[in-house]
């Protein structure tokens, strides 16, 4: 009883509370942008992270959802904003990786960000329905060759990561003409896209690993490969290493921390030493670890060697199937 | 007896001091965010999200969901009071509950209202109780054939449920799915119909449509008008309460209107939408007193409201056992679960029973809860309708414009809804109505999408949507309410009665 | 053909002209699939044609009806509601919600006229008390109450 009245109290007043005034970075609240709408992947994972920063940073941080375009307008939000450090961003592997190398048209570029952490990858798995006659993602190239057409796959929607996942992994396979050899049902989401192959009404699903478990371990649903390279918690399914495709370790999910390029270097120092204490954080990490991400914080330089190397796996993917969108 | 162990489970979860205070919190939280015009459940559960972390996961998730059908109770009070309803549903309660309020009882409307919400929630709720189970599966048997169809019965019911005819039911309704496909398009990924204006991109807001079809132009028509609404002299609890009469017409239309709710709600998106439209139409159907519908009908206020809370509750059916959340307030809902490291699946039910029964037993509660406080708030409710309309008409635009800019904080959207209060102004003078525009503009992108997914599995071939059981019944149901609503056989019979 | 019916059949022809101008604006601007892959223009093209079918159809209705009488619009409140809004969106990006929700009521009282000055400044204080206290103080909402957003 007593808790949840704490509880109750302790968002409202999370505002009202700051730490003593110093007269360096911070002075005052944070404004943290996530680019995606509320209860999103994304956001879960930046409100642990906030909530587990919030006895770390000396001031506020305030994380708001500024949705639109496939997370571009929260996006060009933080480049826009003052490299004061009082403007941040929650980068997502959709909005700094794959739209980035689909859409050559997009209003800001990657290297228009300074990244201060890399903090959450997650790995993706394909999914069968336990009906199908697919076992191994062998099974499913043998017939997407004998019959073009014939094999539908469904996704989060154009430019998500699953669609151009789900042809990164037909590439690598050596399957060709993939846009007519296979049929793509994009939905609006991963759960829908998830309830597609569980009607049948789609084959396979190549996403990110977690909202598949309690399928998989219900056993309605099938894996047939996981993107990690070892074997994940509750998904018994060979890795990219173990059927010789290693590198498809590259189509992973990713979460980390931006600012604008001009961010200051003492506000970028600052967080790198708030995060290396945040991920440690045992709510944070049940949080994110219960969900199927894996918590792996990267340096500033890692980081940005990381995010650039992941576009460059992907638009070498788009590029090669000519899948740009305008 | 599985059934009443499992209850005793709940009930126990649900009744301790700390859950009773949370559900207490959300569905008084929700009843006053709902009122608010334009500020849905949406709005007040991503307010309380954060709040929830430091919740255990069952008392995160009953405060959450009291937020969301205390926030269905109280927005069907600004619709019925002042005609700005901020959903689809809200908007087929206006119907009948707003020429309720204009002939002087603003008060019975709302306690029906709060009446036919809590059976339909009741209904709901025991829906959800004997059958989740069983319904797990039901939702994973409805194709993109069957979502089609569904979409289409409720975009019939939707013309049907309009006194002005069937050609202009339909024309509204096409006009709302054109509305609809400005933005993205899902499939491709092309732009549509956007005039290269970025904010148009992800669409045009459902709230942006609604507050400016209904409220804004309400506002320009009624400013200038008589300086009060017509309230019934003595605000006391005998001219609130619904007369002998009224009482005679609720039960039959509560149950049926639930039984349509808890059987649409378990479908997500498209369902829940779509309840309160479908029974709103069949009661119009077979009702005794189908002339007054439109025009201050009981069951025009009872139908909408049971339905629509009955698939609120059922709507957790496949939420909670799929994973498939069908609007976004329950995607933020399914997110606190996962937040708590609970991951909802056909597992959850036997994983977590403390959870599922103490949820099912904190919604009976809730509902409870809701009727006690609902009942009372009814004489301050109608008491805002003495506000002198140079008064009242400024803070509701005021309230309006916030409503609309606090869900994107994005201007454009506030000028967008001028531009619609000035068409749902011009179409008020050439009695067109918005009700069915509002339901085809929800409906419009999900329908294309699965009529396309439909299509693409079919391989082109359109006959797959009479082929399958399903969706040819949905159909033919549709098709018949159509039929009888153009021919309307009793002036025919009597025509040819007449005749010969 | 008298005014009235005129002015009465502007509805079902501005409905056929949205109708063409969506059928038209899928047809040139936007693929059309075929009929396995519909494409984004398929179903705009359908539905504007049905659009300005319905429209003509409405139209003839119309012809065949007594004329009912389109009600002249209310300039007036129609001003007022405008100036509203705008000066919301307007107030809200230069001086923050608060003078907003202040000019708001103020603009729109002032152009309808019903209330004295010094009940236009009070209830438009008061509404900005209101917003303060319910939106901001309680609700939270991330928007700023003073200064330019």
């Amino acid at each position: 009883m007593k808790t949840t009245l704490t509880a109750l109290t302790l968002g409202a007043a999370t505002l009202a509370l700051s730490a003593p005034a110093v007269a360096e970075y911070p002075t005052r609240p944070i404004q943290m942008i996530v680019p995606f709408g509320a209860g999103g992947a994304t956001d879960i994972s930046a409100r642990a992270l906030a909530t587990a920063l919030s006895d770390i940073v000396p001031q506020p941080l305030v994380v708001s959802n500024r949705t639109g375009a496939g997370g571009a307008t929260g996006s060009v939000a933080v480049r826009d904003a003052d490299g004061d450090g009082y403007t941040l961003l929650f980068a997502r592997v959709g909005s700094h990786t794959v739209n980035p190398a689909m859409n050559p048209n997009l209003p800001y570029t990657i290297d228009e960000f300074r990244f201060v952490g890399v903090y959450e990858i997650n790995p993706v798995a394909c999914v069968v329905n336990s009906n199908s006659d697919f076992h191994t993602i062998e099974d499913l190239i043998e017939r997407v060759q004998a019959d073009p057409g014939g094999v539908i796959f469904s996704s989060a929607g154009v430019g998500s990561m699953p669609h151009i996942g789900t042809m990164m992994i037909l590439d690598a396979f050596g399957v060709e003409d993939i846009a007519d050899a296979v049929i793509h049902i994009p939905t609006e989401g991963d759960g829908a896209a998830l309830t597609a192959v569980l009607q049948g009404t789609s084959d396979i699903f190549c996403g990110s690993a977690s909202p598949a478990v309690p399928f998989i371990q219900a056993g309605q649903m099938r894996p047939l490969l996981v993107t990690s390279s070892e074997r994940l918690d509750g998904i018994d399914a060979p890795t990219v290493e173990e059927v010789g495709k290693p590198e498809l370790r590259a189509l992973v999910g990713w979460t980390g921390i931006a600012g604008p390029a001009d961010l200051s270097d003492e506000a970028a120092a600052l967080w790198g030493e708030w995060l290396a204490e945040g991920v440690q954080n045992t709510e944070f990490l049940r949080i994110l670890t219960a969900g199927g991400s894996v918590v792996e914080l990267m340096s500033p330089e890692d980081s940005v060697q990381f995010v650039n190397d992941a576009y460059e796996t992907f638009r070498a993917v788009v590029v090669a199937l000519d899948l740009e969108i305008d | 007896m599985e059934l009443l162990g499992n209850l005793a489970l709940g009930f126990a979860a649900a009744t301790t001091l700390e859950m009773l205070t949370v559900c207490f919190v959300g569905v008084l939280l929700g009843t006053f965010v709902g009122v608010l015009p334009g500020i849905g459940p949406l709005a007040a559960v991503a307010m309380l999200l954060p709040v929830s972390f430091h919740l255990p996961a069952e008392a995160a998730l009953i405060l959450l969901a009291g937020v969301y059908y205390g926030a269905e109770y109280g927005g069907s009070t600004a619709s019925i009071l002042l005609n700005i309803p901020g959903t689809p549903s809200a908007s087929v309660t206006a119907l009948d509950g707003f020429p309720m309020a204009q002939k002087g009882r603003a008060g019975v409307a709302l306690v029906l209202t709060a009446i036919a919400s809590f059976v339909g929630g009741i209904v709901g709720v025991i829906v959800m109780a004997l059958l989740s189970p069983a319904l797990a599966g039901f939702a994973l048997q409805f194709g993109p054939a069957e979502y089609f169809a569904v979409m289409v019965l409720g975009l019939v019911a939707a013309t049907v449920v309009g006194g002005r005819g069937i050609v202009r039911g339909l024309a509204m309704v096409c006009l709302g799915l054109l509305l609809g496909t400005i933005g993205v398009d899902v499939n491709s990924g092309a732009t549509r119909f956007t005039g290269g204006i970025p904010d148009l991109r992800d669409g045009i807001g459902l709230v942006v449509v609604a507050m400016g079809l209904f409220g804004v132009s309400e506002v320009i028509a009624s400013i200038r008008g008589n300086t009060r609404h017509k309230v019934s002299q003595k605000l006391n609890w005998r001219s609130l309460m619904p007369n002998r009469a009224d009482w005679t017409r609720v039960p039959g239309p509560a149950l049926r209107g639930s039984a349509v709710g808890s059987f649409f709600g378990t479908l997500p998106g498209a369902g829940q939408t779509v309840a309160s439209f479908v029974g709103y139409a069949v009661e119009k159907r077979i009702s005794r007193n189908k002339d007054q519908f439109g025009h201050g009908a009981v069951e025009g206020v009872v139908v909408p409201e049971s339905a629509n809370n009955a698939a609120a509750q059922t709507a957790f059916i496949p939420t909670l056992t799929l994973g498939i959340p069908g609007s976004t307030t329950m995607a933020l809902m399914l997110g606190a679960l996962m937040i708590h490291g609970i991951t909802p699946g056909p597992r959850l039910i036997t994983d977590h029973p403390s959870l599922f029964w103490g949820l099912v037993a904190s919604f009976v509660i809730g509902n409870l809860m809701l009727l006690v406080l609902n009942i009372p708030l009814v004489g301050l409710w109608a008491r805002i309708l003495r506000v002198p309309h140079a008064m009242l008409y400024p803070i509701v635009a005021v309230l309006i414009c916030l409503g609309v800019y606090s869900l994107r904080l994005n201007l454009f959207d506030v000028w967008l809804t001028l531009g619609f209060g000035l068409l749902g102004y011009v179409m008020r003078l050439w009695r067109f109505e918005p009700a069915p525009l509002l339901i085809g503009f929800v409906l419009g992108p999900m329908i294309e999408e699965y009529f396309r997914r439909a299509m693409l599995l079919s391989r082109g071939d359109p006959l797959v949507f009479i082929e399958r059981p399903g969706s040819a019944t949905l159909l033919a149901i549709a098709l018949m309410l159509l039929v009888l609503a153009a021919l309307q056989p009793k002036k025919l019979l009597l025509r040819l009665l007449k005749s010969a | 053909m008298d005014r009235a019916r005129l002015t009465d059949a502007l509805g079902p022809l501005a409905l056929v002209a949205i109708g063409l101008a969506f059928a038209t604006g899928s047809w040139l601007g936007l693929d059309l699939g075929t009929l396995r892959r519909l494409g984004p223009g398929a179903l705009p093209l359908g539905l504007g044609l049905i659009l300005a079918t319905l429209g003509a159809i409405a139209l003839v209705q119309g012809l065949l009806q007594p004329a009912e009488q389109v009600p002249r619009p209310d300039l007036h409140a129609l001003a007022a509601v405008g100036v509203a809004i705008a000066t919301f969106a307007v107030l809200t990006e230069r001086l923050g919600l608060l003078p907003a929700a202040f000019g708001t009521v103020l603009a729109m009282t002032t152009v309808i006229g019903d209330l004295p000055w010094l009940g236009r400044l009070s209830l438009a204080l008061g509404v900005a008390i209101g917003v303060w206290a319910v939106f901001l103080l309680g609700l939270r909402l991330p928007i700023r109450a003073f200064g330019a957003g």
